[in-house]
């Protein structure tokens, strides 16, 4: 058995909070304060990073994120490489991406490259494990990730520039500038990441597992936001968003091969508003955006050269009423997808979805106990799909003692490919449809002695999802059925605490999730194997502290032993990854100068992520950025 | 009940609980090789997990990944095809473009060939082999010529569109061009080229008996610029012998086969009649009257039903048929069936198993 440093951690916590004394002593301390007023009910267990938090990776992007610390799994090729998000078991076609509320998962292969996804614009990443299906509609099935871009009132001027360099010729400039009034703000930002990667790894494809240099895989990514916003008391609020990215990359040979010439360009571009007023018990919102996105694969070596685009016009209104203890909504949803492809025939491609959403929620008066109803009643292309419902409840049983439980429909609408994609297409496709429940019970204390606060979540989840669309060879071609049925099962615990001690702040998190993957149709030869890509634990461990000026943050990723197959024959071993931060930040007047180290892969470790494909290892960068604020706001 | 008691409690179990998910599966160890059949998988596309499976045919027993077990590495990504010199088995790797040289009684690699460009199918004559590749998925093709005690290519002769399987009967290779109606012959003395001539639609395999060639066109289907297919410029296969010479003549053919949309592929014999894959099933002919496929001598039932007939091989020692079923997703199945067409038995192999060395 592999030394199992998750577990190994997890002792270290268990030992030094038994040697703190027992909560049975008497103390004077107040207890936490929750505030639920009118905020939904979330996942069971959901990770947070706050712009704190992200800055260690401003110049890295929501893969290097997750991967290094998100205790999820992220599919990567390379880095910089197709990166893709796997959540308690599903694929990457299960986890809905949603951009300041709006769901990117592409309409054409169902998921999202989270190396497209750079950090530097986003301020607040949250990953909601769990069924959420009825709120936010086909996809949503292992897990929610949310990337929100906060709004900037009262920020006065401020901007900054930065540079970063850093292994195999990383080169990351990024700028930004904001200014943030009472009524209005306008922040902008810009960056650049270039780098050759022309990483060393071992082959063990290769006889005598020889060392060699990667190839083909160099990168070079450009992206621009803007930000806006308004508001007035009488008129609500309103925000705008603009963003452009662009990036080419080489698409670097598995370990099986010693050539490749494959690039691929990326274009996306997006533009959203959210509008929202309230008058007295009354909300009213509304979002729209538009998103296009570009990709175009090239090898000559086979001489191919394709281009795909698709494009989505997303529109949501959303109306809340609160009374008493009461809080009614109505979300309503227009949705239209287009998609051009040398594959897709007939064109052009079009998809309409529309969704009506009632929910309710209701709190007790102590706030003792909450339970939330919604039904997704959802048409696709005037065809109208099952009701997708859900409850949740929580119950506070003493002041650190909480007790949650959700039960949930969940359902995926086949992608554009799945569909039309010729030759294979299958327009009979079903979606797919979960069916799911969660358990979570929640510990936390203000009580310790030496930390401020601890939390001890607990979770056990089950989901079964049939119609799983499994692409299949025919007798001419591959196509896409409605074969599979997976069961998905597992438990998760999640443990932080914090503690300040005047300026010094000490602050750690855990989080473990064990479970399976379990192919369970009746018929399929295979059952009872695990899905292939689907670790049986996964885990992530942060130990950090932070004072006026210097931030240290030791990180620790793990995911463990996953088949590669269906049939259960092939796995590639458990990887352990440590990871380490530190920064100071050095103030002159009100601006200040930000130097960061940041190394990735600490002990130089060999693995993979995906059969046959070269990570690197050790991955070191160095940053600077200088922040300026105006003298009038602070 | 106090948080600490909790907190302890839980995080204990959990840490038990975590240690028992942290095993790896092993690896078997390599295997006890007797002789026996080889079975080509080609793996998925992509996912670089090709490999052999082996046949034990006296205790009737099937040993998977061998090459893996062995080596503790990937075989490549698509084991296309293979061939056995004496105990030295090439197995030519498609998306790996190289030609993997191994023991063929204990499965370790010896060496590795490089430098081809989407190789399909390999020929060996003494220290010499002739693969073909298609080069790319447009263009036409090629045939290299391997100089096997150096490991290099030393040559390569063009040949026609989507060259695959070939033959060699006295000292002349025939090459089928299959997105042609084209073999290509090759004077193996000389290395050069004797003639292309069109035979018949999409010739993909050969099957010899006695000094006779039989060539299987599989077809031509053609499909328009947004891959629809293209019913008008369609044609269907045909069974032929030639003569075979430098410049083969096409002695007798069967009437075109009754389906146009439809491929005919992986021909071969037991030396009495000939056997062939079409429409998901296997067919065979008598030599003396060659016939176009009307009924099948195989067809897919059970569980079989669904998955595609990938590869077809004899015994010439017992003349026992192989039928492979893939779908390349998981570990796949060979049918094994005695030649009155009686079902004997099944294995399952490695994922995507193409094809059959005997020995």
């Amino acid at each position: 058995m592999k030394t199992c440093h998750v577990a190994s951690f997890l002792i270290i916590v268990v030992w030094s909070l038994r040697a703190m004394p027992s909560l049975a002593q008497p103390s004077i301390v107040l207890s936490e304060v929750e505030i639920h007023g009118k905020k939904p009910l979330t996942s069971a267990l959901e990770v947070e990073w706050d712009s704190a938090l992200l800055r260690r990776y401003t110049n890295q992007t929501v893969a290097d994120l997750l991967a290094a610390s998100g205790g999820v799994v992220v599919n990567q090729y390379a880095p910089g490489g197709l990166s893709s998000l796997s959540v308690r078991g599903t694929s990457a076609a299960h986890t809905a991406i949603l951009w300041n509320g709006f769901n990117l998962q592409s309409i054409m292969n169902g998921q999202y490259d989270l190396q497209l996804l750079p950090l530097y614009a986003v301020d607040k990443v949250r990953l909601s494990e769990g069924i959420a299906g009825a709120r936010y509609g086909s996809g949503a099935m292992g897990g929610v990730l949310h990337l929100e871009s906060a709004p900037s009132w009262n920020t006065g001027l401020r901007g900054g520039v930065g540079h970063t360099v850093g292994s195999f010729g990383l080169h990351i400039p990024s700028a930004n500038i904001q200014y943030g009034g009472a009524g209005a703000f306008l922040k902008a930002t810009a960056i650049h990441t270039q780098a050759h990667q022309k990483y060393p790894f071992k082959n063990a494809a290769l006889a005598e597992a020889p060392t060699l240099e990667q190839t083909n895989s160099d990168i070079i990514k450009s992206q621009w936001t803007l930000d806006g916003g308004l508001r007035s008391d009488r008129w609500g609020e309103l925000h705008v968003w603009l963003l452009d990215m662009r990036s080419e990359r080489g698409i670097p040979p598995p370990m099986t091969k010693s050539l490749s010439v494959a690039r691929q360009w990326d274009e996306h571009r997006r533009m959203a508003m959210a509008y929202t007023n309230t008058y007295r018990k009354h909300t009213l919102s509304y979002r729209a955006a538009y998103i296009r996105e570009q990709i175009r694969f090239a090898d000559s070596l086979i001489n191919l050269d394709q281009s795909h685009s698709a494009a989505s016009l997303l529109q949501k209104v959303d109306y809340t009423y609160a009374i008493g203890q009461w809080r009614i909504e109505l979300l309503s949803e227009i949705q239209y997808f287009t998609g051009t492809s040398p594959g897709y025939k007939p064109l052009p491609i079009r998809q309409q979805r529309t969704a009506l959403v009632p929910g309710v929620l209701y709190t007790d008066k102590e706030q003792r106990w909450r339970i939330q109803a919604q039904m997704r009643m959802e048409q696709v292309d005037q065809k109208a799909i099952p009701a997708i419902p859900s409850v949740q409840g929580e119950l506070k049983l003493l002041h650190w003692w909480k007790l949650g439980a959700q039960a949930s429909a969940s359902y995926r609408v086949p992608t554009f490919n799945d569909l039309y994609w010729s030759p294979g297409g299958n327009k009979n496709l079903k979606p797919e449809q979960g069916m799911g429940a969660d358990v979570f019970t929640t510990f936390s204390t203000n009580t310790l002695p030496f930390i401020q606060h601890a939390a001890l979540q607990l979770g056990a989840y089950r989901q079964h999802i049939s119609q799983w669309i499994v692409w299949l060879p025919g007798d001419r071609f591959w196509s896409p059925q409605n074969e599979d049925r997976v069961t998905i099962e597992g438990l998760q615990s999640k443990l932080n605490f914090h503690t300040n001690r005047s300026a010094f702040n000490l602050h750690g998190t855990s989080r473990v999730n064990v479970g399976r993957s379990i192919l369970s149709a009746p018929t399929d030869p295979d059952r009872g194997k695990l899905l292939r890509y689907t670790p049986t634990i996964t885990a992530a461990q942060q130990l950090g502290f932070t004072t006026k000026r210097i931030h240290v943050a030791l990180e620790h990723g793990y995911t463990g032993w996953r088949y590669t197959d269906r049939s259960n024959t092939r796995w590639l071993p458990a990887v352990s990854l440590w990871h380490f931060h530190a920064g100071v930040g050095i103030p002159y007047r009100q601006h200040r100068l930000d130097l960061s180290l940041s190394i990735q892969n600490v002990l130089n470790s060999t693995y993979q992520m995906l059969a046959w494909q070269a990570m690197p290892g050790r991955v070191i960068q160095l940053s600077a950025f200088i922040h300026f604020q105006s003298k009038s706001k602070n | 009940m106090r948080f600490n008691h909790v907190l302890r409690q839980a995080t204990l179990l959990s840490t038990l609980f975590m240690f028992t998910y942290c095993n790896e599966p092993e690896i078997n160890p390599a295997p006890e090789v007797p002789q026996g059949t080889l079975v080509l998988c080609e793996g998925n596309f992509l996912s670089s997990n090709a490999d052999l499976s082996l046949f034990d045919k006296t205790n009737r027993t099937i040993q998977n990944d061998v090459f893996f077990r062995k080596n503790n590495r990937p075989l490549g990504d698509v084991l296309q095809s293979g061939a056995l010199q004496g105990e030295v088995l090439y197995a030519v790797m498609n998306n790996s473009n190289r030609v993997e040289v191994l023991n063929a009684s204990n499965f370790g690699a010896i060496r590795t060939i490089n430098g081809f460009s989407l190789p399909r199918y390999i020929i060996v004559k003494g220290t010499t082999a002739f693969v073909s590749e298609w080069i790319s998925f447009s263009g036409n093709g090629r045939v290299a010529v391997v100089d096997l005690q150096s490991g290099t290519i030393k040559r390569t002769l063009p040949a026609g569109k989507f060259p695959e399987r070939m033959h060699l009967l006295n000292s002349l290779l025939y090459v089928a061009n299959s997105d042609d109606s084209t073999i290509t012959v090759i004077n193996t003395e000389t290395e050069t080229i004797e003639s292309t001539t069109a035979i018949g639609p999409g010739p993909n395999s050969f099957a010899q008996v006695g000094q006779k060639l039989y060539v299987l066109c599989g077809g031509l289907i053609r499909r328009k610029p947004d891959f629809s297919i293209d019913s008008a410029a369609c044609v269907a296969g045909e069974l032929l012998e030639i003569t075979p010479q430098a410049t083969p003549l096409v002695s007798r053919r069967t009437v075109a086969f009754n389906d146009r949309f439809l491929t005919a592929s992986r021909l071969t014999t037991n030396n009495r009649e000939l056997y062939f894959t079409y429409n998901n099933a296997v067919y065979r002919s008598a030599t003396d009257t060659l016939s176009a496929p009307t009924s099948p001598w195989v067809n897919r039932t059970g569980s079989d039903a669904s998955v595609p007939v990938y590869g077809l091989g004899v015994d010439p020692s017992t003349g026992i048929v192989y039928v492979a079923f893939s779908n390349f997703t998981s570990a796949n199945r060979v049918n094994r069936y005695r030649p009155d067409g009686t079902f004997i038995d099944s294995y399952n192999t490695s994922a995507g198993p193409n094809g059959f060395l005997f020995r």
